[in-house]
């Protein structure tokens, strides 16, 4: 039974090549450092305390968090944007160079989707953390109404929720299978379970492989309407708010581009550490985050273009409302985390790349850190600026995060981590046979047109 | 509204009658129909081919005058309709004058109309013909429905492999999805909580801002939800700049000035508002302060008595000594005016009753025997006094005196034990 689907490659034989990479995929599995536990149980532990940050949360109420009746969005609200908008790295990298058929994409994509489904757990999870009644979740299914932009969102998720596991899942098959197969003789019980029960019998067979080329087709353009929609969708809840700072029509593209570029960065970030604790350094090369650095490099100008657009817009009527925004923006309270944003997190990272002796993986990485961070201090000011000019003459409200919403924030980056750290000890990091199939083709327009087969070495 | 001007005394020949029927209140952005009928008055027949010009009342940067709205000419049945829409409101005097050649005197006539209305009034949403939440069901089933397809590719993958197997993952991952699915569409498109249609029958999104005439603008853009305590904060804001805060403190505790106002009863602050009080208290007048007016202020004098305490405002029971006293040698010394009932009637009314007329309580003799509708005090039957029936509030005319809850039971007893003992001096 266990053997009645083995994978076999039908047009030659494993390569040394292919053999390395399976290895190379296999690796994680395998080995288990004292590292990695380490870092899984430094991860459990902010995990756990994030939970009984949680736990105070729910037994005291909001009130142990710094949201008030004036700015009732905090921190939780801006975890909750920048994860989706992390989640914009699996749909971007993925279906994007999918649809386009970049070849240089293949050993990215599973990173790039896992990273997808991941962040927008994380992210929806912070929907609920926000709830002063969490136990009143399931009212928006019960009382939703379409009228609402709380019920587009939730819909929207939940939808790309579904469509990023599916497309997860899809182009894991035939790595779930080899897994099975290499697996098969000496694993345990359950992990072969496992396998077997994913890899779905997949033999390679010609019908097999029609069908799920066919859903991947379906599923990778499918995917890329509804990941804007999402983003788009999660600024409407701004952008239909009364207020001065979200007023704004192109709030949908602001937030898709801005999502986007996180999602590019994170990507980086994440294949640096994979790369370095998994030796993936021969299929994880330069190209891959020099392309992945030009991309950020690009969306930092599309960034930049749309704080333009927004910024120049409202300041050029400065209206009252807008007057008091600008004035908290530019230079007062939120003066250095604006500032910050604009210089570390868009100009910063362009100019790494404009540099020729700057394009090297560790400053195209910090690079990537600088757009992060800047990005999550954007979707911290979007937030509470918004909330905070007031609609009265009242004195503006402050907020600042207690020790809860810390904790609950940094056992949410913990969760992120602990995912997908614990993902590339149970599931191929790499599409090997996408890959497989790629050098396939390289090798063969290789063949034809060298007439020598002796690239291969 | 009709209003028909009889001239008096002249010349009849040389007299038009105008009849005029106009709405009495209307709203901003209605139109208005002035019909005026013109007759004469000898004859009684209606008057052709009169034109009729149709005023108004407006000012100007500082000039105030009559603009004319418009001119009709009447038709054979002497009828001249005028259609108005006002575009600002409050009382609009209209005056129309009717004019049928030289020889033929003017008539006027004048009708208020009073335009009440909404500055901002919202309909429910941007009404698009055949959009509606099907359609955004249609396009999330439509997304849902693809999705089916790519898993149901997964099937065929699990189907199509060398074991065959009927029940596989993918099935199973299938039925989630397919569940899924419909259970969102079914649960967003069935009930009417969570209808999918976006204009159900009279949904209207809240009013913007809603203002009637003279009503105190409550700012801009917000919805005016009417709730105790805007109530409050609108009686309060009346009270404040009406100038009650004045002299009874922003607060309604009382002042130096005057006392709190907080336990008075509703009938007793209209009467002392549209009265006035000796020493100070000025009469209001229906403009100055309207009903609705004195509604809110006490809306809000009922909300601050929660801040104040009745004991701090009430005059301190006069009759402690004598009471204390009493219960020893009941029968014995029946209570006098003197010692008992003076001092509570010094406290609680004599700054009114001695120096407005009517009732006089400023000594024996005279609380004895004057009053409006006779003696205020029958020696020995408290019932039937009216003295006693104002401070227990069982009077059949008038108010309760004093206000509610400021006379200590304490002091109401002893005047009806003084009664009931015979009133004596």
């Amino acid at each position: 039974m266990v053997t009645s689907g083995a994978w076999e490659p039908q047009m030659e034989p494993l390569t040394e090549w292919q053999d390395q990479l399976e290895e190379t995929t296999l690796g994680p599995t395998r080995r288990t450092s004292a590292r990695y536990f380490g870092l899984v149980g430094f991860l459990v532990a902010v995990l756990g305390w994030g939970s009984y940050a949680y736990y105070v949360q729910v037994r005291d109420g909001l009130v142990v968090t710094g949201m008030r009746d004036r700015i009732s969005w905090g921190i939780y609200i801006t975890m909750f944007v920048f994860f989706i908008g992390i989640s914009h790295a699996g749909t971007l990298i993925s279906a994007i160079l999918r649809v386009s058929n970049a070849t240089w994409r293949t050993p990215i994509t599973r990173m790039a989707e896992f990273i997808t489904v991941v962040a927008l757990s994380t992210g929806a999870l912070f929907v609920i953390v926000d709830l002063g009644r969490p136990d009143r979740l399931g009212y928006v299914l019960v009382y939703g109404r379409w009228q609402s932009p709380i019920v587009w969102d939730v819909t929207a998720v939940a939808t790309y929720l579904t469509a990023s596991l599916i497309y997860l899942y899809l182009p894991m098959i035939p790595d779930l299978a080899f897994f099975r197969d290499r697996f098969a003789p000496r694993t345990s019980v359950w992990r072969h379970r496992l396998y077997r029960t994913l890899a779905l019998d997949w033999a390679e067979t010609e019908q097999q492989k029609a069908s799920l080329r066919r859903a991947i087709g379906v599923m990778m353009i499918l995917i890329i309407p509804i990941a804007v929609s999402v983003h788009t969708v999660v600024s409407w809840i701004f952008a239909m708010t009364l207020r001065e700072a979200w007023n704004s029509t192109i709030f949908g593209f602001f937030f898709v581009a801005g999502a986007i570029y996180s999602g590019i960065a994170t990507l980086i970030i994440v294949m640096a550490i994979l790369r370095k604790a998994y030796h993936l350094e021969g299929y994880l090369t330069n190209r891959h985050f020099l392309y992945l650095g030009y991309l950020l490099a690009a969306m930092a100008a599309v960034m930049i273009y749309a704080n333009i657009s927004e910024y120049v817009t409202t300041g050029f009527k400065l209206e009252e409302g807008g007057e008091f925004l600008f004035r908290q923006l530019f230079v007062a309270e939120f003066a250095p985390y604006f500032w910050f944003y604009l210089i570390g997190g868009l100009f910063l990272p362009p100019i790494f790349m404009a540099v020729k002796r700057m394009r090297r993986i560790g400053t195209i990485v910090i690079a990537a850190v600088f757009v992060d961070l800047g990005m999550w201090v954007e979707r911290y000011f979007i937030v509470v600026t918004g909330l905070r000019a007031p609609l009265l003459s009242y004195e503006p409200a402050s907020y600042a995060p207690t020790w809860v919403e810390w904790s609950i924030t940094a056992g949410g980056f913990a969760l992120f981590a602990l995912l997908i750290t614990v993902f590339v000890k149970f599931f191929p990091i790499m599409a090997v046979w996408e890959m497989v199939e790629e050098r396939k083709a390289m090798t063969a327009v290789l063949d034809e047109s060298s007439a020598t087969a002796g690239e291969r070495s | 509204m009709l209003i028909t001007l009889f001239p008096a005394g002249t010349a009849a020949a040389d007299h038009l009658v105008v009849d005029v029927v106009g709405p009495d209140s209307a709203a901003l952005g209605d139109q208005l129909e002035i019909r005026t009928s013109v007759r004469y008055f000898e004859s009684g027949e209606p008057a052709p081919d009169v034109e009729v010009v149709f005023y108004s009342d407006a000012s100007f940067v500082g000039v105030s005058g009559e603009i004319e709205l418009g001119r009709v000419t009447t038709d054979e049945a002497g009828v001249a309709i005028f259609l108005l829409r006002p575009v600002v409101s409050g009382t609009h005097a209209i005056r129309i004058e009717a004019i049928a050649g030289p020889e033929v005197q003017p008539e006027s006539v004048s009708i208020p109309v009073t335009v009440g209305g909404q500055l901002v009034r919202s309909e429910a949403g941007v009404d698009i013909p055949g959009f509606g939440g099907w359609i955004v069901t249609a396009i999330i089933g439509l997304v849902w429905a693809i999705m089916l397809v790519a898993v149901l590719r997964i099937i065929g993958v699990a189907r199509a492999g060398p074991s065959r197997r009927r029940l596989s993952l993918a099935e199973g991952i299938g039925s989630v999805a397919l569940l899924l699915a419909t259970g969102l569409t079914v649960l967003l498109i069935r009930s009417p909580d969570t209808h999918a249609n976006l204009n159900p029958e009279g949904y209207l999104r809240t009013v913007v801002a809603y203002t009637e005439a003279d009503y105190l603008y409550p700012g801009p853009g917000l919805a005016s939800q009417v709730s105790a305590e805007q109530t409050v904060a609108y009686g309060r804001a009346i009270f404040m700049s009406r100038g009650c805060a004045g002299c009874h403190g922003l607060d309604a505790g009382g002042a130096a000035t005057a006392p709190s106002p907080a336990f008075v009863s509703r009938e007793w602050l209209g009467q002392v508002v549209r009265t006035g009080l000796p020493g100070g208290m000025p009469a209001y007048t229906e403009v100055d302060l309207n009903e609705e007016d004195l509604n809110a202020i006490f809306v809000f004098l009922f909300a601050a008595r929660a801040t104040i305490d009745i004991e701090d405002i009430r005059p301190a029971p006069t009759t402690s000594t004598t009471t204390t006293a009493a219960p020893g040698d009941v029968g014995d010394a029946a209570p006098t005016f003197t010692e008992v009932v003076a001092p509570i009637l010094r406290t609680h009314c004599a700054a009114c009753h001695g120096s407005l007329g009517g009732w006089d309580a400023s000594s024996f003799d005279a609380a004895m025997t004057t009053g409006d509708h006779g003696p205020v005090i029958i020696a020995g039957d408290p019932a039937a006094s009216l003295l006693v029936q104002k401070i227990q509030g069982t009077q059949a005319e008038g108010l309760q005196m004093p206000p509610p809850g400021l006379m200590s039971e304490r002091d109401i007893q002893a005047i009806v034990d003084w009664i009931t003992a015979g009133a004596s001096r």
